[in-house]
């Protein structure tokens, strides 16, 4: 429990810091009392088991996701939806696209990276079978198996070694 | 040694204004490429992907830029706004795809048009 309540207190600190932007004696108090407040009404909502907030490999493989996405698939997305919005070489579909991600921080980071990669957007999801509805720019072809491995199986790959 | 270590650390502030100028322009671009997608798509859904470019490239790019250009200016003294423009960008990257799911699936539910489209596994599946 001391684990839950100080992992969600550091992180509420960190939004509250970054946001009041001063490092001064009197905010840095009030950030502590109102991180530990948060931390305790919150620990449950935001942690389920500690011991993964105390394995180093999971931070590690979110520490390579964070590089991989951001200076490979964004900047590779981006490029294609700036070609295609200068040539209009658009051919729109709405593709189901399987997932197999089993807890709900894992469906929402990979829906999440979809999304916020240009050219995919998540429309919906349907839980219960497992499919993410995807609005893809650009389909060559709308086989399962096709839209799996060119959208979400790089992502999934990567969030599955920290958030399983 | 102490003359290599200032020298290191002006070399170091300097190489961050620059790739803080460099995000920064970046970022710009990207604004107006993603603002000129969203006046060309001819549908809704594909203006969001157009909107993606626009939010990503040129909101989360340029605060990264802006907090490399903090440090780079003002040295330490920067800090405190580096991590405000970095939790901001962490922010925005967090929050911008929900509004993405928000309006789509709003949009899917009132039946605006999603044509052109070639393919709709979601009208397949009645959804």
């Amino acid at each position: 429990m001391l684990i839950k309540v100080l992992f969600t207190s550091f992180l509420s600190f960190l939004v509250y810091v970054s946001l009041v932007g001063s490092l001064g004696t009197d905010e840095l108090i009030v950030g502590i009392i109102i991180a530990v407040i948060v931390g305790i009404v919150t620990r449950n909502l935001i942690v389920s088991d500690e011991r993964k907030i105390l394995s180093p490999s999971r931070w590690l493989s979110a520490v390579r996701y964070l590089i991989v996405y951001w200076l490979y698939y964004e900047p590779l997305a981006h490029w294609d939806v700036i070609k295609r919005i200068f040539t209009m070489d658009v051919r729109p579909s709405i593709v189901r696209v399987p997932y197999s991600m089993t807890t709900e921080y894992g469906v929402m980071l990979v829906g999440n990276s979809i999304t916020n990669t240009p050219g995919t957007v998540v429309v919906d999801v349907d839980e219960d079978k497992g499919y993410y509805y995807v609005h893809w720019i650009s389909a060559p072809s709308v086989e399962e198996g096709f839209c799996y491995n060119n959208i979400s199986k790089g992502f999934e790959e990567l969030v599955r070694r920290f958030l399983c | 040694m102490l003359l290599d270590i200032w020298k290191v650390s002006r070399l170091v502030t300097e190489i961050f204004l620059f790739i803080g100028i460099f995000l920064l322009v970046l970022g710009g671009a990207l604004s107006i490429i993603g603002s000129i997608g969203l006046l060309r798509f001819p549908s809704y859904f594909l203006r969001i992907h157009a909107a993606t470019v626009s939010v990503i490239g040129g909101s989360v790019i340029p605060l990264i830029g802006v907090a490399f250009l903090s440090y780079g200016v003002h040295g330490n003294d920067g800090v405190v706004t580096s991590l405000g423009a970095i939790g901001t960008a962490v922010f925005i990257a967090l929050t911008a795809p929900v509004s993405s799911h928000a309006i789509a699936k709003a949009a899917s539910k009132m039946k605006i048009s999603r044509q052109p489209l070639e393919h709709d596994h979601m009208e397949e599946d009645g959804r």
